[in-house]
């Protein structure tokens, strides 16, 4: 068929011009004339144009609907130019479809990027909280580290006041045992010394010593000395030892030593071997530690008899020596007759 | 088929004369639109895989009884029938996927901005 026509135009032409214009009348194809199709494809196309991203977005899509639109316009046939209308309509509508497609492509471009930063925040977030809940974790743990190390150094402060208190009560406690003991001690000196001195009391009563208004007086008798001598017997010794212990015990008590005779022979005779007896028991207090300043020794002969020189028994008893122990604090001096 | 060239030349010219006046008045014919049939249909099927039937379903099914209606005129060996029909099928198809690829987008940013505020309001909510 191509072939034919193409044979035959060059042919045909010239001639057919008039032939053209009458089918073309014949035919009944429309000129550019108004039509509503076209009309409304026209529009479609202006509104887009106007839309400013549908031009931005899709410049080709509305680059080919503006042809076709143009192609529409010049369509001299009305089958022909409401077809070229439908096609362009549609092109808008690509175009317009083109431009929400790049539109959402560009929407979910930004979303996945904001989706990624929101990402990165929460794990950001979570990084400063987790960094957060460690330091306050780790607050904590030294709160408490030193909360114990307070604690153990209170326990052992305590621990150490409780040892001293313990050591101070033993100190205390062996302190009061000694004095219990010094005590215990002092009582049983103080006893025992309450004995002996009741046990030289006895003792002195033993040796008839008998308490008068001078003092407690001891009577040694003729017995602890010869005939006409002044040496102290053994046995007269013995009885002084006793004294010694009693002065001893009472060093506040003077002593006064007084020798007699009977009336037989020479009265000076008598006065000095009263004298030298008396010396001669002084001197054995002396030696047996008693202080000189405390005895006074004297002979008195025969001037103080106790009972008659006219018996012998009377003589007997006046053969004596007196000792006399004064009171406390009394001189002997105060006391001679 | 043997005939003088004069005969021939007088039914040539009325032939001719016929031909023209078909060609440009509103019916002319060319050669079978196979390709234009064919990139019809592949839109069609891409923008059915696009899920056009429910993003576009006035648009795909003008397309596709278009599509039918062009097959039919070249089996009636219209081509330019066919073609022109095509052609718009064409359009039709390419303004369904376009469309249900325009919605299909839009669904999918409006999910993920539904999400991404879903994470700011949890983020936030965290603090």
């Amino acid at each position: 068929m191509r072939q034919f026509y193409g044979h035959h135009r060059s042919n045909v032409w010239s001639g057919l011009a008039a032939v053209v214009v009458a089918g073309l009348l014949i035919s009944g194809c429309g000129g550019p004339e108004t039509n509503a199709a076209f009309e409304r494809a026209r529009a479609t196309y202006l509104a887009a144009e106007s839309d400013p991203e549908i031009m931005e977005k899709a410049p080709v899509e509305m680059h080919e609907a503006k042809k076709t639109l143009e192609r529409a316009r010049k369509a001299e046939e009305t089958a022909e130019k409401e077809r070229l209308a439908y096609l362009a309509e549609r092109q808008v509508q690509l175009a317009k479809a083109s431009a929400d497609q790049k539109t959402a492509e560009e929407r979910m471009e930004r979303l996945s990027r904001e989706n990624e930063k929101v990402l990165l925040e929460a794990r950001r977030k979570e990084a400063e909280q987790a960094k957060r809940e460690a330091e306050s974790k780790a607050r904590e743990v030294e709160v408490a580290r030193r909360e114990a190390m307070r604690l153990k150094q209170e326990a052992e402060q305590r621990a150490r006041e409780v040892e001293q208190a313990r050591v101070k009560a033993e100190e205390l406690k062996r302190e009061a045992d000694a004095r219990a003991r010094e005590a215990e001690m002092a009582r049983r000196q103080a006893e025992q010394a309450r004995a002996e001195a009741r046990q030289l009391e006895r003792e002195l009563t033993e040796l008839q010593a008998k308490q008068t208004e001078r003092g407690l007086v001891l009577t040694l008798g003729d017995v602890l000395f010869d005939t006409g001598k002044a040496e102290l017997k053994v046995g007269a010794l013995r009885s002084l030892d006793k004294l010694v212990a009693f002065l001893k015990e009472n060093p506040e008590r003077d002593v006064l030593i007084e020798g007699h005779t009977d009336s037989v022979g020479n009265e000076n005779y008598n006065l000095a071997l009263s004298q030298r007896r008396a010396e001669s028991v002084e001197t054995a207090l002396i030696s047996r530690g008693i202080s000189p300043r405390r005895i006074l020794a004297r002979g008195y002969g025969e001037g103080y008899p106790v009972a008659s020189n006219e018996t012998d028994a009377g003589r007997q008893q006046n053969r004596r020596v007196e000792i006399v122990i004064l009171e406390e604090g009394v001189q002997g001096e105060t006391m001679i007759r | 088929m043997r005939m003088t060239r004069k005969k021939r030349t007088v039914l040539g010219t009325a032939a001719g004369i016929l031909a023209a006046v078909f060609l440009l008045s509103c019916a002319s014919t060319g050669p079978p639109p196979v390709d234009k049939i064919s990139n019809a249909e592949m839109v069609i099927r891409r923008a059915r895989q696009n899920e056009a039937d429910k993003y576009a379903p006035l648009q795909i099914k003008l397309a596709e009884e278009k599509l039918e209606k062009a097959k039919a005129a070249m089996d009636e060996e219209a081509y330019d029938k066919a073609r022109r029909i095509a052609e718009e099928a064409l359009a039709d198809a390419q303004v369904a996927e376009a469309t249900s690829k325009a919605k299909k987008q839009q669904r999918i940013a409006d999910e993920m901005e539904e999400s991404v505020d879903t994470l700011r309001q949890e983020i936030d909510r965290k603090q």
